[in-house]
């Protein structure tokens, strides 16, 4: 008979219908989905000795991919909803990590946000490497920058070179101006501190990409300009 | 700038098609309410209108969304429920003004084409038969 064969293809077909509309929001690509369920239903009910059977009607109906398409371009148009400006959540744990993984758990925290960060699929090559690179720790390196900077500066601040005194004080390991010290010190804590904000910033903004950018709103259907 | 190229008029067709798509969804309902399955149908088989019959659905859900349609349930004798779709009196007005948008647009062109006896007369106005 071919029955079984013509359900294997709905379900194919539909199959493919849900896997094209995993990009849409769940209420509509669950409506959709039933919508053309039903389509298919009706129409092989309403004619059962088609010629060429249920792959006349799917063809018809045409590639699930171009329906999703369709969704995609209304979502878009839509004088009523926003272009979709969903940030997954992988990518927000991704940036959390990043900035402040390394202060809440050192080292592991950040390591994990890096993991993250190339795992996601809505940041380019650029954006992943400047993620990682800029700067390794995220907050956690003003933390370490001030760390360091303070441990260095009781030797340098400390005990100044004395040359007014007869014998000669030896100084002890001061190669640095005190106003030297402390420019340096200010301009590496900055750079540490805007460095994580500046990339988490720019990864929020790369990672909010509308989902549904098909580009053919020149072609776009003429209702917007007559509705309300 | 657009650009007419030769062979670009099957193009056109197809733009002018999903166009105009919207509104021949709106004179379907516009005598009676339907159901989805024989509305997609007769525009993509019938009339033509679409290659792809199942991205009429997507565009049934816009207009509903911006209020030109409204939509109920029927229980049907063969099956599960059917969505029922109708004109709101929004839609009936968009499908009105389309309709003389679409009047005035045909009349010209036709008459510049030459289509149904009306030609440019010599005061270069057209002459209705």
């Amino acid at each position: 008979m071919g029955m079984s064969n013509d359900d294997e293809l709905v379900s194919d077909y539909l199959r493919r219908l849900e896997t094209a509309a995993s990009a849409l929001p769940a209420d509509r690509r669950r409506e959709l989905v039933e919508e053309i369920t039903v389509h298919i239903a009706e129409a092989r009910a309403a004619n059962p000795d088609q010629p060429g059977g249920v792959r006349t009607i799917l063809d018809q109906l045409g590639a699930p991919e171009e329906i999703v398409r369709a969704d995609g371009i209304g979502a878009a148009a839509s004088p009523q909803s926003p272009m979709p400006d969903q940030l997954g959540r992988l990518e927000i744990v991704a940036i959390v990590l990043l900035l402040i993984g390394g202060v809440v758990l050192p080292v592991i925290g950040w390591a994990v946000g890096v993991v993250l960060l190339w795992l996601s699929p809505r940041w380019g090559l650029r954006d992943k490497l400047l993620g990682t690179l800029v700067w390794p720790g995220g907050l956690l390196a003003p933390l370490v920058v001030f760390a360091a900077i303070a441990t260095a500066a009781v030797f340098t601040v400390g005990p100044v070179c004395s040359t007014s005194s007869p014998g000669g004080t030896v100084c002890t390991s001061q190669t640095l101006p005190p106003w030297l010290t402390i420019t340096l010190s200010v301009i590496a804590i900055v750079a540490s501190v805007v460095g994580p904000i500046w990339t988490t910033v720019r990864l929020v903004r790369r990672a909010r990409q509308p989902l549904a950018t098909t580009g053919e709103t020149d072609q776009g259907l003429l209702i917007s300009p007559l509705s309300a | 700038m657009y650009c007419m190229v030769a062979g670009e008029a099957g193009n056109l067709v197809a733009q002018m098609r999903r166009g105009v798509l919207p509104y021949c969804v709106l004179a379907m309902l516009g005598d009676q309410e339907r159901y989805g399955f024989e509305l997609v149908h007769s525009l993509g088989s019938t009339y033509g209108l679409v290659t792809g019959e199942g991205t009429i659905y997507p565009l049934l859900a816009r207009l509903r969304k911006q209020g030109l349609v409204d939509t109920s349930w029927r229980e049907s004798e063969s099956g599960p429920p059917r969505r029922y779709y109708r004109l709101t009196s929004e839609g009936k007005n968009a499908l009105d003004e389309f309709s003389r948008s679409w009047q005035d647009l045909r009349n010209s062109v036709d008459a510049l084409i030459g289509i149904g006896g009306a030609g440019l007369g010599e005061t270069g106005k057209a002459e209705t038969p």
